[in-house]
């Protein structure tokens, strides 16, 4: 008798506490909601709270976009101390404002201090990340922009490339860094420096572009210009005048 | 015997037009306040084809076609539930606003 008092309160508290049901989103606002029939939109107020079985979003503002109904959802545009995240897709993003544009799985972080993680792959910037799951590009634009991923350190003012997935492995297929103070790049223990720095994937060459340089554990080379060849781990370096190449060996028992 | 209520109107019934749709308006009793606006009373329900509203106390405006509540009330469509403590419906029912505290469930 007392187990079945148990089980009854037990299914009672499960159901008041998870209120929503498998394949249910729940929408929650402290300062209510306006509803735009004609435009198709939900215009959210305050502490707003969407809960999917893909994904929970909390933010201050967030208008939500509806594609034929007003159920389901094309956009959500969230605003104010936004946090975004997601088992399904290994995704957390903050900052704030999110653009979420689900059926093209677009993301888009705006703000200081913005943050998107998507599996082991950690992206910020204190101006805009842009992501697009299906065709796999990226775009960090903004100061504090920075890309780290397992074997990745990319640092600049805009960051655009695109991933691509190899043995269900992220990896970054190509790459366009550019700061015109100094982008900065470390892959496998090699450090390059310059104002641009490309990658392309199928040529296994990263390119860099004036202020030059190219730093391993044994040896720093500065110049104008730059190639890094990934396969055989070898680089060259030219410069606008010839004398200006400089390379500094380490030695290594230093 | 005579039974003497406060009621103006027993079952008083409205509508709002637009465009889209027609928003009916039903309640068990209402009282005019003013020669716009009428205080619907008990079991006071919108409904159109797309939605219904239920509440138990509305301020029905007859020229502007406007309602606005602060009773809890629940909105249904085909695959959305909200509920709110009140809602102001305006621009001849095309928009709707949830007051206070709001839920909404998506199916």
């Amino acid at each position: 008798m007392i187990k079945l008092i148990v089980t009854i309160i037990l299914i009672i508290f499960s159901t008041s506490v998870h209120g929503r049901e498998l394949g249910q989103t729940e929408i929650t606002a402290e300062d209510g909601i306006e509803g735009f029939q004609d435009e198709k939109l939900y215009l959210l107020k305050k502490n707003v709270k969407i809960e999917s079985d893909n994904f929970i979003l909390l933010g201050d503002i967030v208008k939500i976009f509806f594609d034929k109904d007003l159920n389901d959802i094309k956009t959500i545009d969230a605003n104010g101390n936004v946090s975004l995240e997601s088992t399904e897709y290994k995704l957390k993003a903050s900052g704030t404002n999110v653009f979420f544009i689900l059926a093209e799985e677009e993301i888009i972080v705006e703000g200081m201090n913005s943050l998107l993680i998507i599996e082991d792959t950690e992206m910020y910037s204190d101006g805009k990340i842009k992501v697009n799951n299906i065709d796999g590009s990226f775009n960090l634009a903004g100061n504090n922009s920075k890309l780290k991923s397992e074997n990745n350190f990319i640092k600049g003012k805009s960051i655009k490339g695109s991933f691509s997935s190899f043995n269900k492995e992220r990896e970054v297929s190509s790459l366009n860094v550019f700061d015109e103070k100094l982008s900065y790049l470390k892959t496998n223990g090699t450090e390059m420096f310059a104002n641009k720095i490309t990658y392309n994937k199928e040529s296994a060459l990263f390119e860099l572009e004036d202020n030059v340089k190219i730093k391993s554990e044994t040896e720093t080379i500065t110049g104008d210009y730059g190639t890094l060849d990934t396969i055989t781990n070898s680089y060259k370096i030219k410069s606008k005048n010839s004398k200006r190449v400089k390379v500094l060996i380490l030695d290594a028992n230093e | 015997m005579n039974l003497v209520t406060n009621v103006d109107v027993s079952e008083p019934k409205f509508s709002i037009n637009n465009s889209n749709q027609k928003i009916f308006v039903t309640a068990q009793e209402g009282n005019f306040l003013d020669n716009e606006n009428i205080l619907l009373n008990k079991k006071v329900l919108f409904k159109s084809n797309k939605f219904t509203i239920e509440t138990e106390k509305v301020i029905f405006n007859r020229k502007n076609q406007s309602a606005i509540s602060k009773s809890m009330s629940v909105f249904k469509s085909d695959k959305t539930k909200i509920s709110s403590e009140g809602f102001n419906i305006y621009d001849q029912g095309n928009k709707i606003i949830f007051l206070g505290n709001s839920k909404v469930v998506l199916r």
